[in-house]
């Protein structure tokens, strides 16, 4: 008997979505659970015990990408650019806010400036190769990189989507001295050259982490005789694939897009995830990603992140900054309903207000004491600010909620009726809050996530 | 706050993108909202919402545009959309203004007037009746002076126009509120509390400050914080032959410097907020121009200038900020190809440093630019090489914490042209006990031949394939006194 298996894991939770795939109906499964209370090779072990799986794939859409570009916390690795542009990555990095201010700063940047490199090469955007990779500024820099420990090296030079001789000729350098090495002409055909840098970067900076994964996978593998692949953004599986790794990180976009293959139908997609709340635009596809740390060449579906988040913080200031770059309290400690948070977030709210639908993986960590804390809470840090008439959360998740509604309406602005397929476990929870503001929007659930079908059928 | 002032602050602080300038205003040009993307945006969309609706009273649907600096506008490459909006289907009444403005590819003038500058345009109606005026459009563009693109960028800024305007429409209904008369009051009360909040939190007082100009000219300014107000009195300020700026313009460097100082993301920019700051700009002075003087220089260079003294002169008045000045000029060169080809770019200086850290290498402090092209694809476009851009090494200024450093920027020219290009209208010249100064601007030519000359502040050149620009920008200032720093002193 085999499945259609699709497995997602974020920061906080994982969520096993299963369909058979046998003439034998047997009930599909579902799990999703919170990984600080039970990590993901228990939750898989206990699954797979009670379900017989073997001989199935287990399609993996990891967050792991994420998770590591957000903490900063890749491997170590030396980036060798075109002479002259060693600060060129780092000049190209977004700015933190768009308004005036006293100390404008950059994000923080993935790599430090003492592990970008320059080479005397150059290629004109023509493709001529105006000088040839110097053979001695490799082989020094490649001591250099022995004694800094450093064993992954990434190469971009200007023009290499031209031609990539003076790329193709530093790997076979670095490769013959067994370094890790990735291209920027090997990955994506773009005509920016910091993005595809970055994309060449960002494969090198998370593949350790996806070999370790992979590593503490197999035992299951052997012990339940199942596969697991990952999904790339282009919505393949793949495994052993360093190149591929780092497209895991949008994964779970691509399959939503591919959702129920039905995109014909919708005009976008509304992700209510625990962790997130997306849009996609199932029939647009995007070349560049813009990354909080600059351009990343990456084929996706269009998506963004949307304005108000499940665990984006509620306090005066975040009110009074209009949510401008406000906190997101994640799920450590998390919102106050799990009873370890201190700060109020936009699912408090929701809670509050008696408007959360039971979620499996949430509901059952929700403290049985929070809503008396999170009103207090609220009662304080919102004293004097709203009337007596209504209660802070109300109003307060009243604005949120329109703040969403916004936002989700200028992205379908061209069109006067709009489609919309909502998924994920806040689905139920959202849809009568946001259908109540937007008339003119058709948001239809599908309370099943289509999750397994989207990856099962690549 | 009333909750529908609230819900107008958050409807509004979306509607334009992250670097999109554009405005929310009253039919007689009162502002509810204004979202810039530089100094000159931030007084001047009432001014071209004033000076539109006096000659042409715009009906719901009708689009007018601009780029006429004593019109509101900022410079002559920038353009304003102005669009009568009604929030009743069924009513042929303006009720609000909707402003967006685009850019189309900028270019360095040194004229004496402003026609010499290049093609102005008073508002103008451009869409009736559903219909856009393309014929108007195609004689702008065949006048010699006109910007590039003017046809295919205002068809599609007026696309995103519309756009907006639904966006708007549809934001009303999402929270619930109408825009009326008792709203409109709650509403600019409300701003105008928040900014008489920001404002108690400085120390009341006043203090003069001056800054002489290379041309014998003088921006002379007292600035006084009041309990409910803030005045910016540049009675003393000369003209001068360096640069103009609109009385619009001035209000915005003096805006834009108080809400970096405060740098308190509450600050609503509205008709509200503006109402406690008060601007004197004597007329005949460079910060009060009268047509036809040339505008572009003092709109660009001369508004970063006005906003650095300004900048300088709250640090005076409140040391506990602890930051040094940024290198306020923008470093722009201007490329025109014999091929017809024109090719624009800005080279932004360091940050000042604060107590707290080193400044940023290579941002423009007063504005947010747009221009962000890769190498790559400049280097397809245009018969040129960028050789290199990389942080000038110590052209920030010294001290316990350095001032960002600015850039060197290099460009090989393949094809023939000619250069223009303006470091800025007049150099910094600020060393207090805090602080010490970044590097100047420069700019170097060399020439094929391996001859190298250095330019002035600004100027105009003729080159040939093989010759390169040397663009360095200038450095933040250093904060604090390292003890090092003074032995090297």
């Amino acid at each position: 008997m085999s499945w259609s298996i699709g497995l997602c894991t974020g920061e906080s939770f994982a969520e096993f979505s299963a369909i058979s795939d046998s003439s034998v109906k047997n009930p599909p499964v579902h799990h999703r659970w919170y990984l600080p209370k039970q990590n993901l090779v228990e939750g898989l072990k206990k699954i797979l015990s009670e379900n017989n799986m073997a001989g199935s794939t287990i399609h993996l859409a990891s967050g792991l990408a994420q998770l590591i570009m957000k903490r900063r916390a890749g491997a170590s690795i030396a980036l060798l650019v075109t002479s002259g542009f060693e600060n060129w990555p780092k000049l190209r990095q977004p700015l933190r806010e768009s308004r005036l201010s006293l100390s404008p700063r950059r994000t923080t940047p993935l790599l430090s400036d003492d592990l970008i490199f320059g080479i005397n090469e150059r290629v004109a955007a023509d493709g001529e190769v105006l000088s040839v990779t110097p053979d001695e500024e490799l082989e020094f820099l490649s001591q250099k990189l022995e004694l800094m420990e450093i064993k992954n090296v990434v190469i971009g030079f200007l023009n290499s989507q031209k031609n990539s001789a003076n790329e193709k000729k530093a790997a076979d350098f670095f490769r013959l001295k067994n370094f890790e090495v990735s291209c920027s002409h090997e990955l994506e055909n773009s005509n920016n050259e910091v993005a595809r840098w970055w994309r060449a970067v960002l494969t090198s900076y998370v593949g350790p982490a996806f070999k370790e994964l992979e590593e503490t996978l197999k035992p299951l593998e052997e012990q339940f005789q199942v596969k697991f692949k990952f999904v790339s953004a282009e919505g393949d599986s793949f495994s052993d694939e360093p190149r591929k790794y780092f497209t895991s990180a949008l994964a779970q976009l691509t399959c939503l897009a591919n959702a129920s293959g039905k995109k014909v139908l919708w005009d976008g997609i509304l992700h209510f995830g625990l962790e997130s709340f997306q849009f996609i635009e199932p029939d647009r596809v995007n070349k560049i990603w813009n990354s909080d740390f600059g351009p990343v060449a990456l084929t996706t579906p269009e998506f963004s992140k949307l304005r108000i988040q499940p665990t984006q913080i509620v306090d005066p200031q975040s009110v009074a900054s209009l949510f401008a770059r406000s906190q997101e309290s994640g799920f450590e400690p998390g919102p106050m309903l799990l009873g370890r948070g201190l700060r109020a977030t936009f699912l408090d709210l929701v809670y509050l207000e008696n408007s959360l639908l039971p979620i499996q993986g949430l509901s059952e960590w929700i403290h049985p004491d929070s809503q008396n804390k999170i009103r207090q809470s609220l009662s304080t840090l919102f004293k004097g600010h709203f009337s007596r008439d209504h209660s802070p959360s109300e109003i307060l998740q009243d604005n949120c909620v329109s703040i969403l509604a916004q936002d989700i309406s200028q992205k379908l602005s061209t069109k006067d009726k709009s489609r919309i397929l909502c998924l994920g476990p806040l689905a139920p929870t959202m849809v009568p809050l946001l259908q109540a503001k937007t008339p003119w929007l058709e948001l239809a659930i599908e309370k099943i996530s289509p999750f397994a079908e989207s990856t099962g059928c690549k | 706050m009333s909750p529908t002032s609230q819900k107008l602050l958050f409807l509004f602080k979306d509607l334009f993108l992250f670097r999109e300038s554009g405005a929310v205003l009253l039919p007689d040009g009162t502002a509810l909202h204004v979202k810039y993307s530089n100094l000159a945006d931030i007084g001047t969309f009432e001014l071209a919402g004033r000076t539109t609706q006096q000659y042409l009273q715009l009906k719901p649907g009708q689009i007018a545009m601009t780029n006429d600096p004593y019109s509101g506008g900022t410079i002559l490459s920038t353009v304003t959309l102005l669009m009568g909006v009604s929030l009743n289907d069924a009513s042929d009444k303006t009720d609000l203004i909707l402003c967006y403005r685009f850019l189309l590819r900028p270019s360095i003038h040194f004229a004496a007037t402003i026609d010499e500058e290049g093609l102005r345009i008073p508002p103008t109606p451009i869409v009736e009746n559903g219909v856009i005026n393309q014929e108007m459009l195609k004689a702008m563009a065949a006048h010699p002076l006109c910007p590039d693109e003017i046809l295919p960028k205002t068809l599609q800024a007026v696309d995103r126009l519309k756009t907006i305007e639904r966006d708007l429409t549809k934001a009303l209904q999402i929270f619930k509120v109408g825009i009326n008369k008792s709203t409109v009051q709650d509403y600019f009360s409300d701003s105008r509390e928040i900014m008489h909040t920001v404002l108690t939190e400085l120390p009341f007082g006043d203090m003069d400050a001056t800054h002489p100009l290379s041309d014998g000219g003088k921006i002379k300014m007292n600035l006084e914080i009041k309990s409910n107000s803030i005045t910016f009195d540049f009675k003393d300020t000369t003209s001068s032959k360096l640069f103009a700026i609109t009385e619009a313009g001035t209000f915005g460097a003096c805006f834009g410097a108080l809400i970096a100082f405060c740098d308190d993301r509450s600050i609503p920019v509205n008709a509200g907020s503006f109402g406690l700051v008060q601007v004197v700009s004597p007329s005949r002075s460079l910060l009060s121009a009268k047509y036809p003087m040339s505008t572009h220089v003092g709109m660009t260079e001369g508004l970063s200038l006005t906003a650095n003294l300004v900048l300088k002169t709250l640090l005076k008045m409140v040391p506990s900020k602890k930051i040094s000045l940024s290198s306020s000029s923008q470093c722009s060169i201007d490329i025109q190809f014999e091929n017809g080809l024109h090719f624009f770019d800005t080279v932004p200086g360091g940050t000042g440093a604060s107590s707290k850290r080193r400044g940023e290498d290579g941002i423009y402090f007063w504005g947010r630019s747009p221009l962000q092209s890769s190498i790559e694809d400049i280097e397809n476009r245009f018969p040129l090489r960028i050789s290199s851009i990389k942080a000038r090494a110590n052209s920030g200024g010294r001290g316990q914490n350095k001032g960002g450093d600015g850039l060197i920027k290099t460009f090989e020219i393949l094809s023939p042209a000619t250069v223009q290009w303006l470091l800025g209208v007049d150099l910094k010249s600020e060393v207090s006990e805090h602080s010490f100064e970044g590097e100047n601007p420069e700019i170097n030519f060399v020439l094929k031949s391996g001859k190298k000359t250095v330019g002035a502040s600004s100027g105009t050149m003729k080159l040939n394939p093989g010759d390169r620009i040397v663009v360095l920008s200038a450095g933040g200032n250093g904060f604090g006194i390292a003890k090092a720093a003074e032995k090297e002193g």
